[in-house]
């Protein structure tokens, strides 16, 4: 049953690859809008699985994914970006085929540039930057597309820490725009500041589900990482 | 593990690898009914043009000892001094220098000897044609053959120096440059080609230098991931080639760390002044497009080789083949603008717009009729003066 608000709702029967043992199962997730969900899990626990079977990425799946005509934006745990574009190509690319129009294309992506701080290399291509600037890229993107929902793999790794509290500061200001956040990581900490509901995952599968006070109701733990640490373990007896 | 034994893993790696690609596209059915007798056929024939007969000795003589010119460029143009090194050997290997350099030393022999097998080939194929067309004595031809790998390996030289060095504008242009005045050379000597006593050392000094120029380079590791790069770029050459016409299979492109800023269109020109996502996927396909190399190297085969058929074929087959390239380049494009707009990068637009689709036709139908217009030009070319 869709909730009203309610912008994604996945119910993945089981999903994986070809010729392989299924990765998750019986996963259910929804995303509303002006919330941020959190795909909590160990490495290998089927977090990116889930996000590829959302985006239709991942050809074996059995179930249904219901996007309520909701736009969305993906941020992916790899940059990944054409060697062949500058930063600036990619930016307009999206503005462009997103609808948005020039002038307001390029004051927002401007903007942008110049709170990440990549304004002096908006014309050179990504291939020479660095791991954390490539990531920048990736979320700059995201931002000027300004979409219903945004879907967010490990989006930490290679960022700095003021690049952090930016994106985390622009997550939230999206967040009370309208828009849903779904997003996977492993840095608990973080996690537990931002999110307001989350997904245990485990081994593909979901272990609980609810916000930080109804996991530290059901674990009887207080931090989210000890809420994720007694719930991996009582499923592991 | 020494240096020797790492090569020869390395290098039965890269032929098995090769082989798997082969295997691919030919089986043992294809292999037994249509390579085998074609090869029978070829030796057959070989032996036929030597006695100054056979079935392509008519087309054969359509250029003549032009011939010469047409191989030796693709073969100057072609080649490749190998390293094997592998981007792992990066954390193995660090602590063990001096076996990566025994490595590339054994890669850059292995390298030199393939050159001289392949202008040895060129010599045994040509064979016929000198004897038919050529003014020179024996010793000479093969003299010439000679000085022609030594062109060939200090062509290979300057090639490595060039991408191992800085990616500079003015790095670039003076490789580009000395490979230029390189192949002048190898012409200039073709043309003018005379007594086999100064070809002959020539070629060998020629060898010498740029042998003892890229042994030098093989003492640093300083250059390791352009090596690693243009490594794997070699590697998958051929299985791109192979595969440059597969729906469903892409192979990864090298990615170039060094370059900072585009060639054409710098600081972000617009090829299109109107924005629009029409407009939009358009310029998406042909900046991708005219920046990668790997793209445009797919529609030059597919160019050169349809090229080629149409200068050599009969007047009455040049329209047909003609037509099948218009139909075959568009086919190749598409599958290019596929590639290209399929990326992760993109999730989240809608593909299946209008604007998508038009743009689509509209960037095909340049680029066919770009091809056609150019395989045309060398129909009409080669009617009026072949």
């Amino acid at each position: 049953m869709r909730s009203l608000g309610e912008l994604l709702n996945a119910n993945i029967v089981c999903a994986g690859y070809a010729d392989r043992p299924k990765v998750i199962s019986d996963v259910s997730l929804s995303v509303n809008a002006g919330e941020i969900a959190g795909l909590i899990g160990a490495n290998g626990a089927g977090k990116s699985t889930v996000i590829k079977a959302v985006l239709g990425l991942s050809r074996d799946i059995e179930g249904g994914i219901e996007w309520n005509d909701s736009s969305y934006a993906y941020i992916p745990e790899r940059p990944s970006f054409y060697d062949e574009l500058t930063l600036w190509e990619h930016l307009e690319l999206t503005g462009s085929l997103r609808g948005i129009e020039g002038e307001e294309c390029r004051e927002r992506a401007g903007r942008l540039l110049e709170e990440f701080s990549l304004t002096s290399v908006k014309h050179d291509l990504p291939s020479g930057f660095s791991k954390g600037m490539q990531q920048k890229l990736m979320l700059i993107q995201a931002f000027l597309a300004k979409p219903d929902i945004y879907i967010i793999d490990e989006p930490f790794i290679g960022l700095d820490p003021i690049s952090t509290k930016l994106f985390t500061d622009m997550l939230i200001a999206e967040k009370e725009r309208g828009a849903g956040i779904l997003m996977c990581t492993h840095v608990l900490d973080t996690a537990e500041k931002i999110c307001d509901r989350f997904y245990l995952l485990d081994q593909g599968a979901l272990l609980l589900q609810g916000t930080l006070e109804e996991l530290q109701e059901k674990t009887g733990s207080r931090s989210l990482l000890d809420c994720f640490y007694s719930a991996v373990r009582s499923s592991q007896r | 593990m020494t240096g020797r034994a790492l090569f020869f893993q390395r290098l039965f790696h890269y032929w098995r690898y090769q082989w798997k690609v082969f295997q691919t596209v030919i089986d043992w059915t294809v292999a037994l009914y249509i390579v085998l007798p074609a090869a029978a056929f070829a030796v057959y024939q070989y032996a036929e043009w030597l006695n100054g007969r056979g079935l392509l000795n008519g087309a054969a003589g359509v250029l003549g000892w032009g011939w010469l010119y047409v191989f030796s460029a693709l073969l100057l143009c072609t080649g490749f001094i190998h390293t094997f090194l592998l981007e792992a050997d990066h954390v193995f290997l660090v602590h063990a220098k001096h076996l990566m350099q025994k490595l590339k030393r054994y890669a850059l022999l292995y390298s030199m000897f393939l050159s001289l097998i392949k202008w040895g080939a060129l010599a045994v194929l040509l064979f016929p044609l000198w004897r038919q067309y050529g003014d020179c004595t024996l010793p000479a031809y093969s003299g010439m053959f000679c000085c022609l790998f030594g062109f060939h390996t200090a062509i290979l030289a300057v090639h490595r120096h060039r991408k191992n060095s800085r990616r500079t504008f003015g790095n670039q242009a003076a490789g580009w440059l000395k490979v230029m005045v390189l192949m002048a050379g190898a012409f200039f000597m073709i043309v003018f080609a005379a007594e086999w006593y100064w070809l002959w050392p020539a070629g060998c000094i020629l060898f010498i230098c740029s042998a003892l120029l890229t042994w030098k380079g093989t003492e640093t590791l300083s250059a390791f991931e352009e090596e690693v790069l243009e490594e794997n770029r070699r590697k998958l050459s051929f299985a791109a080639s192979v595969l440059m016409l597969s729906h469903d299979v892409q192979l990864p492109n090298g990615k170039h760390k060094g370059r900072s800023k585009p060639f054409l269109y710098p600081r972000s020109k617009h090829i299109f002044t109107k924005r629009s996502a029409y407009t939009a996927w358009k310029e998406l396909f042909f900046k991708v497009l005219i920046r990668n190399g790997g793209y445009l190297r797919q529609l030059y085969l597919l160019t050169a080789a349809f090229t080629a058929l149409i200068l050599v074929l009969p007047l009455l087959v040049k329209p047909a083949v003609l037509i099948l390239f218009a139909i075959v380049s568009r086919y190749a494009a598409s599958l290019i603008f596929d590639r290209i707009t399929d990326k992760p990068v993109l999730s989240g637009i809608k593909r299946d717009s209008d604007d998508y689709f038009r743009a689509r036709n509209s960037a095909l139908t340049v680029i066919q009729v770009i091809c056609s217009a150019w395989c045309l030009i060398a129909a009409i070319l080669s009617v009026l003066y072949m």
